[in-house]
């Protein structure tokens, strides 16, 4: 009866045939064959230096986004699992607030926060600091600032839950042992809270990869990402080409993921191994 | 009392709806258009969808869509166009029409008046609006006493310092490039016909590219950077405009050497209500009266005859086809760009990177 | 390193939680090298006592010494004590070596030594070949010894143990029980132990505080604590034992068991059922009663007895004992020793 206890999940399988298999299979046939089968898509991605240098802003930008995410993240879902249980799930709500505006109004608020005319050059000006309006806008600054912003919800949560997994206990065995608070943290809840702020960075990385609208929006030239690329690809109706980059996307993501689990996975620890 | 059998129960419960419906069929049709939605198409509704029904019954679904050359190939593909009536671009359209998407057009039956000129009536489309990309300019940060006139103003970042935009689209700039660079505007398609043409061109925006500090992906981000103050000069859509300075935002137009678009109507091939789609697109674009109603709400004109004369001159003198605007603009050649696009983009993409 | 073993104090000590209060006016003084066991039921205030001790919480009111210091300012890592927690709280993403290590390597001790140290603490308890697993391939009585070589590795002078074997089965209790008790014996460190099992208590213990509601009702020995409780609190809470009540009017009098005592304060007696006799001799007490009921427990048969006026008594027999078992309804005649009576005064 081996079967038996998976029947419900048929329809997930089914979900997630019609919905992931079967149209990941669709690009892979439309990057493949224009009609006949034909390599000419991929080529023309890793000939040109244009879509490679894109690839690697994609790549950098990506991981850059989710390691300002994990510095921030991290202390914030540090002080949350320290707060009284009480208190935690107010502070939560309030890291997840922002994600219930959609991406594009968060963009757009950020142009208005750092418009020529918007409220840092207003306090810049006001404290006399500057004369003229500074363009704080249309550059990768803006980008990496935005894009952490909007992911940064994802990273607290993440590395909340990992963090409320660790056993208490063992910061306080640490302690009676003769560890200082610091050296409590660094050798007992640091490392067990690794799992968590790894996940925490591959799934940005993941978001990150695929964003399109916030470089779009206020990016300068050269902050073209992948995703950009792809969308002008689909609107010129170059479906082959789109779907070649789309197939390089994911497997740039899933190559460099695999590069962080065989890096980071020496580090990490379950800190669900050992319960009693 | 009757004596219902099943058999007679089942034939009346199949029968009934049947009946019902052959006899509403010409009421009931509904034909979906696909056009982008927004504030326009609350105008179409009110100045072409419920005039449509009340005069003929059939009714008008209008989706928001984008990305339109995209999902007819997707519909052409499947076999099964879900729209019948389409919006188009220039570049959808002629890629629409080179593939064959388009169901010919009966312009005897269509306009019977003659009412559109001969270049409105292609033959497996009709254009509906116009609408243009034109230079704007916020007027309360020019230098004192000078206005820009034209893209070689633009060009000129002594006279006219603060920041700038464009699109980030070959389609276009590379026009713009050229008449800023002295090229008369109903040459540009010339020029660019060959490749030192094209170079001209880049080389033309080599000299403007540091002065751009954004590069705008969606119309309503001129706007919305203009109204912000975020740049002074950049291009645009006209109709965009018209509606800043309808809000107070001190913006101005410069006809002189726009790009003007047409956008097309058509009917997809394989759609099952042929004949109720070509009546809609008679009424949409033979009525000079219901032309010139549309374009004071929009801004986006169409080319029937005798729309001015329904307009007062004021208004006429913010449209892109109006007598005074029209003649230093250069009409986008679908056809061009249809053929060049991609080569062109890759380019443009090289070139925005480096 | 320092001394092997050093004195413990609670002066006075009081700790509230808002309307709660968990301990109070606790005093406590353990002797060097001393085995004392603070025994109560849940709510009782003592793993608070130890968390004080510990320094993960604080005195509201009065002092901790430890040695001839007072601890109260110090924060864990500078008490030098030793800690087994209930869960064992090991480290799992450190090998069993890198677990007991840890308090050296906290303590600066070099690598070397550290690892001489580690091996004999390992060795000690009987682990010597785990030290280079992971804890999650360990028991749960390895991870205990585990966790106990750990604590006493720095040879810490003070070691406190928070439940530390209820975690546990029967069986390894009883073989960690006698670890404990081995390790003691050895180190000579002063112990603190709490528990909730007063078999534990009592058989681990040099001297056991009986605690209720944050107060100490009782320090002593086993044997003292078990053959003269001081309340029905402790009575009843260590080991099992028979009260019986004096009746209302007559404080004293207890004709149910042929006892009449002269201090009217004594509100009741326990009498452990194994002081219970069917065989009176001289000079025992004797009162009749009829058997309810009987049950065998293995090396000893428990029988349920009823009195006079109907006051219910338990017996407990060794079966090494001469007589058969008593019947179900028969009525015997019960002896014991007035001094095995103990009076109760609550």
């Amino acid at each position: 009866m081996p079967f038996g206890p998976r029947l419900p999940l048929i329809p997930a399988l089914l979900l997630a045939l019609a919905m992931f298999a079967v149209p990941a299979a669709l690009m892979v046939q439309q990057a493949l064959f224009d009609p006949g089968l034909t390599a000419v898509h991929f080529e023309r991605f890793f000939t040109r230096s244009v879509y490679l240098g894109v690839l690697q802003k994609t790549l950098v930008v990506s991981a850059v986004v989710a390691s300002l995410c994990l510095l921030v993240g991290y202390p914030m879902a540090l002080y949350i699992v320290h707060q009284p249980p009480r208190r935690r799930p107010l502070l939560l709500f309030l890291v997840l607030v922002p994600m219930w505006m959609s991406i594009l109004v968060r963009t757009y608020a950020w142009m208005v926060v750092l418009g020529r005319e918007g409220i840092v050059n207003g306090a810049l000006q006001w404290l006399g600091l500057t004369a003229e309006p500074v363009t704080l806008l249309f550059n990768s600054y803006a980008v990496h600032l935005a894009m952490a912003q909007i992911l940064l919800p994802v990273m607290v949560v993440t590395c909340y839950a990992g963090m409320t997994e660790i056993d208490p206990g063992l910061v306080r065995a640490a302690r009676v042992m003769g560890a200082g608070p610091l050296r409590a943290f660094r050798h007992v809840f640091l490392p067990l809270s690794l799992e968590g702020a790894v996940t925490g960075w591959s799934v940005i990385f993941i978001l990150s990869m695929g964003f399109f609208i916030v470089p779009a929006l206020i990016g300068g030239r050269r902050d073209t990402l992948l995703g950009n690329l792809i969308v002008g690809q689909v609107a010129q109706t170059n479906w082959g080409f789109a779907a070649a980059m789309a197939i390089v996307l994911l497997a740039a993501t899933v190559a460099l993921l695999g590069l962080v689990r065989l890096v980071a996975g020496r580090f990490i620890h379950s800190p669900r191994e050992a319960r009693p | 009392m009757t004596r219902l059998t099943r058999r007679s129960l089942l034939a009346s419960a199949v029968l009934v709806p049947l009946i019902g419906g052959m006899a509403a069929a010409q009421d009931d049709v509904e034909l979906v258009f696909a056009g982008s939605g927004g504030g326009l198409a609350q105008v179409m509704d009110a100045v072409f969808d419920k005039p449509f029904e009340e005069e003929t019954g059939i009714r008008i679904k209008a989706l928001a869509t984008t990305d339109r050359a995209s999902a007819m190939r997707a519909m052409m593909e499947a076999g099964n166009p879900i729209w019948d009536v389409a919006e188009l671009t220039p570049v959808d359209y002629a890629t629409a029409s080179l593939e064959g998407w388009l169901e010919p057009i009966d312009w005897a039956t269509v306009d019977p008046d003659n009412r559109l000129p001969e270049q409105a009536r292609l033959d497996d489309a009709g254009i509906a609006a116009t609408y243009s990309t034109i230079l704007a300019q916020r007027t309360d940060k020019l230098p004192e006493g000078l206005t820009m006139t034209s893209w070689a103003d633009f060009w000129d970042v002594e006279t006219f310092p603060g920041p700038r935009a464009l699109q980030d689209s070959v389609l276009d700039n590379l026009e713009f490039a050229l008449i800023a660079d002295g090229v008369a505007p109903d040459a540009v398609y010339e020029v660019l016909a060959s490749d030192e043409g094209v170079d001209r061109a880049f080389a033309k925006l080599d000299e403007i590219k540091p002065h751009i500090v954004a590069w705008w992906t969606s119309g309503a981000q001129p706007v919305q950077m203009l109204s912000d103050g975020e740049v002074h000069f950049t291009s645009a859509w006209n109709g965009r405009i018209t509606q800043l300075q309808a809000e107070g935002v001190p913006v101005e137009a410069v006809w002189n050497g726009g790009g003007l678009k047409p956008s097309y109507i058509g009917v997809l091939k394989g759609t099952e209500h042929k004949e109720q789609a070509m009546r809609y697109v008679s009424f949409m674009l033979t009525d000079p009266a219901r032309a010139a109603q549309f374009a004071k709400l929009v801004s986006y004109p169409g080319m029937v005859k005798g729309l001015y004369d329904h307009l007062p001159e004021e208004e006429g003198r913010a449209l892109p086809t109006h007598p005074d605007n029209v003649e230093n603009q250069f009409v986008t050649d679908a056809v061009f760009w249809a053929k060049n696009m991609d080569a062109l983009q890759e380019r443009w993409e090289e070139w925005l990177l480096q | 390193m320092s001394e092997a073993s050093a004195p413990v104090r609670f002066e006075n000590v009081t700790r509230r939680f808002g309307q709660v209060v968990a301990l109070e006016d606790f005093s406590l003084a353990v002797a060097p090298g001393e085995f004392v066991t603070l025994l109560g039921p849940s709510g009782s205030g003592k793993t608070t006592a130890l968390n004080i001790l510990a320094g993960f919480d604080h005195a509201d009111a009065g002092a901790v010494f430890i040695g001839e210091r007072a601890v109260g300012g110090l924060p864990p890592e500078k008490r030098n004590v030793g800690m087994v927690f209930q869960n064992f709280a090991l480290f799992p993403h450190m090998s069993v070596f890198d677990n007991v290590a840890f308090p050296l390597r906290m303590r600066g001790v070099d690598k070397a030594r550290r690892a001489r140290r580690v091996t004999e603490a390992l060795a000690m308890v009987r682990l010597a070949d785990y030290a280079e697993r992971r804890p999650n391939a360990l028991s749960g009585g390895q991870r205990q010894r585990v966790a106990l070589a750990r604590a006493v590795v720095a040879e810490p002078p003070v070691l406190l143990m928070d439940e530390c074997l209820s975690a546990l089965d029967l069986k390894l209790r009883e073989e960690l029980q006698q670890e404990i008790r081995r390790l003691h014996r050895v180190l000579g460190t002063t112990v603190v132990f709490v528990t909730h099992d007063q078999g534990e208590a009592l058989s681990l213990s040099d001297r056991v505080a009986v605690m209720e509601s944050g107060r100490v009702r009782q320090v002593d020995t086993p044997g003292a604590l078990y053959d003269r409780p001081a309340s029905r609190f402790v009575a009843d809470f260590v080991g099992r034992t028979n009260i019986v009540e004096a009746p209302a009017g007559a404080p004293g009098t207890f004709a149910d068991i042929d006892l009449a005592l002269d201090d009217r304060r004594v509100r009741a007696v326990s009498l452990r059922p194994e002081k219970l006799r069917r065989t009176p001799r001289d000079g025992d007490r004797r009162f009749e009663a009829r058997v309810e009921d009987v049950t065998f427990l293995g090396a000893a048969v428990e029988s349920r007895l009823v009195t006079r006026s109907g006051a219910v008594l338990r017996l407990s027999e060794t079966r090494a004992g001469t007589l058969p078992p008593p019947e179900r309804g028969q009525t015997v005649e019960i002896g014991y020793a007035p001094g095995d009576a103990v009076p109760l005064f609550d």
